[in-house]
């Protein structure tokens, strides 16, 4: 492994390992053991996909998400969102790092996808906590409207960017 | 010299998509049910980076030529061209020029390129080695593209660069062997017959209808009355040379067997003789014995099939019935004795009076060093098994020589007639 797929799986994996150590303690006592049990998963899962699979990285944001879910009972909701974005950042460092191997001595490239990355978590985690800012107006009502706005900034960013990704075809000179 | 192609790729899902998919969608659905808006703020994260990630779906059109300066080269030659792509859009892309066995990468240029949020076309220098001689293809254009932030990733090849012909270094010979029997055609090689010719055959007494200018003046005066030279007449002969390229993937072994075979071959061809040829290991191929010219050609054209056969492991197999050989000829196998058939084979040829000679290749410098005790034993079980091959080989009279990695044609030809002297290597009528 070369040094920045290195450091990019270990970034990945602190992520995972923060969301989880969070969640563990902050979230409630009682389920506390069976979470960190998940977490222990999860950061095993985020290893094994850092090393061996990477489309096994699923499984870390699977294994992580009690730990995640167990802030809803310990009044820390408003973690919930910035947590999501710990394991999306984690997702795609992991992502990068594979991408990293055999990608040559560049050190341009890999922090272009760093920032490319943190930008999209940065958009990611403003948006969540607005999301969440919403849904605390009403429990089932603010529900509706933040599942109405996630769906919707979904489909004008979906539909922006393919606008923006609708180019020319081979052959056409260059800068056209 | 390729044409450009333009190949459409298919896009395939990045190994984050479905749990991103599975994420969101189980978030928003839990929220829903159980109506804590919370869950939704874990769910918006992951649904804008499938907003980003699915914005440019579909499949892509990629535009690719590899150019190179030459298309015939000799083993060790450099080769120099271009890559040049050309697609639509900004992508993220991974080009990878993959060689076959026969072609190597000249360090510090790579093979493998990365572009970041570029935009086509591009044109990328290639400098390839030609490690070993064959017909080879010079590489193939792969590519993996995606989109910036993008959760679909489009990946194939995108073209195939020209066949290069890499032609086996040529080892000087200054000696021949002596094919088995000459033919009745002009060549260098003194026949066992006599006849006009400069090599000196016998003296007898004079008979009417002699030359005079073969009158042997000494012999005349010791024996008081008149005698004549008699001379062997320079013809040429038949000979086939067999190659056996079944290594372990060793194109070292290759290598030598081609340096060896094309310089015997064209020295015996420009001496005059008809050379053919039998490639054994890959394919079976056989040339048969032809001079002049066009033989030279046909002979380097079944040597370069011969040896991208070889870089082919896939093609490997065996030929269980015997080979046609003509009669007069002489057989020069070039063998590391790595397959107990081409024992039998030669053995068989001599059986049914064929002259045969054998070089075994000796590829142990060319082998990584042992490292192990069980390595060691390893190898000393497996030379004791070609030193068995080898005397089964001279057991039933066949001269056979050792060849290591100087001077290898010089040392066939120098080791064979040292080791046939006339009598297996030379059969003559």
């Amino acid at each position: 492994m070369n040094g920045p797929r290195v450091a990019l799986a270990a970034g990945s994996l602190a992520c995972v390992v923060a969301a989880n150590t969070i969640g563990v303690v902050l979230g409630p006592a009682q389920p506390r053991p069976l979470i960190a049990v998940c977490a222990l998963f999860a950061a095993g899962a985020a290893l094994f996909a850092l090393l061996s699979r990477e489309d096994r990285v699923g499984l870390a944001l699977a294994a992580s998400l009690p730990a995640v879910l167990a802030l809803m009972a310990a009044d820390e909701a408003w973690l919930v969102g910035p947590l999501g974005v710990l394991l999306l950042g984690a997702a795609e460092l992991c992502a990068w790092s594979w991408e990293q191997r055999g990608a040559g001595p560049d050190p341009r490239l890999p922090v272009r996808r760093l920032a490319r990355s943190a930008v999209l978590c940065g958009i990611g985690l403003v948006v969540s906590l607005l999301c969440y800012a919403l849904g605390r107006l009403h429990p089932w009502s603010g529900t509706l409207a933040v599942f109405v706005a996630a769906v919707g900034v979904a489909v004008v960013v979906w539909v922006v960017t393919r606008a923006a990704g609708r180019d020319r075809q081979p052959g056409d000179p260059p800068g056209t | 010299m390729t044409e450009s192609t333009g190949k459409v790729l298919s896009p395939r899902r990045d190994g984050r998509l479905l749990p991103y998919v599975a994420v969101a969608v189980g978030a928003l659905v839990v929220a829903l049910l159980t109506g804590k808006p919370a869950l939704v703020a874990l769910a918006v994260p992951f649904l804008l980076a499938l907003g980003v990630g699915l914005a440019r779906t579909g499949p892509l059109r990629v535009s690719a030529r590899l150019d190179v300066d030459t298309t015939q080269l000799l083993e060790g030659d450099r080769v120099h061209g271009a890559v040049t792509l050309d697609w639509p859009g900004r992508l993220d892309l991974e080009v990878l020029v993959r060689t076959p066995g026969g072609m190597v990468a000249v360090q510090p240029d790579p093979l493998r390129w990365t572009l970041s949020a570029a935009t086509g076309p591009v044109r990328l220098p290639v400098v390839l080695g030609a490690a070993h001689w064959g017909r080879h293809v010079v590489g193939e254009v792969w590519v993996r593209a995606r989109a910036p932030r993008g959760l679909l990733v489009w990946q194939g090849r995108v073209a195939v660069g020209p066949t290069l012909r890499v032609l086996p270094q040529v080892e000087r010979l200054n000696r021949l062997l002596d094919p088995a029997e000459s033919r009745a055609v002009a060549g260098v090689h003194p026949s066992p017959r006599i006849g006009d010719g400069y090599e000196f055959a016998e003296l007898r007494p004079y008979t009417p209808g002699d030359r005079l200018r073969d009158l042997n003046w000494g012999a005349t005066a010791r024996h008081g009355r008149p005698y004549v030279n008699r001379h062997h007449p320079e013809l040429s002969g038949e000979v086939v040379i067999v190659l056996d390229t079944y290594t372990d993937g060793t194109t070292e072994v290759l290598a030598r067997v081609a340096r060896a075979a094309w310089a015997i071959a064209s020295v015996h061809l420009q001496a005059g003789d008809r050379v053919g040829v039998i490639g054994l290991g890959g394919r079976w191929r056989q040339l048969n014995p032809a001079g002049g010219q066009r033989a030279r050609y046909q002979l380097l054209s079944t040597l370069l099939a011969i040896g991208g056969d070889a870089v082919d492991t896939t093609s490997h197999s065996w030929v269980p019935h015997r080979l046609p050989v003509p009669e007069s000829a002489l057989v020069i196998a070039l063998t590391p004795l790595y397959r107990r058939n081409v024992v039998q084979v030669c053995q068989d040829w001599r059986a049914r009076g064929r002259a045969v000679a054998v070089a075994v290749l000796d590829a142990r410098d060319v082998l990584p060093r042992p490292t192990s005790e069980l390595d060691v034993t390893a190898r000393r079980l497996w030379q004791l098994e070609i030193e068995r091959r080898r005397a089964a080989l001279t057991d039933v009279g066949i001269p056979v020589v050792s060849v290591g990695r100087d001077g290898l044609a010089r040392s066939v030809v120098t080791g064979l007639r040292h080791a046939g002297r006339a009598h297996t290597v030379r059969t003559g009528r």
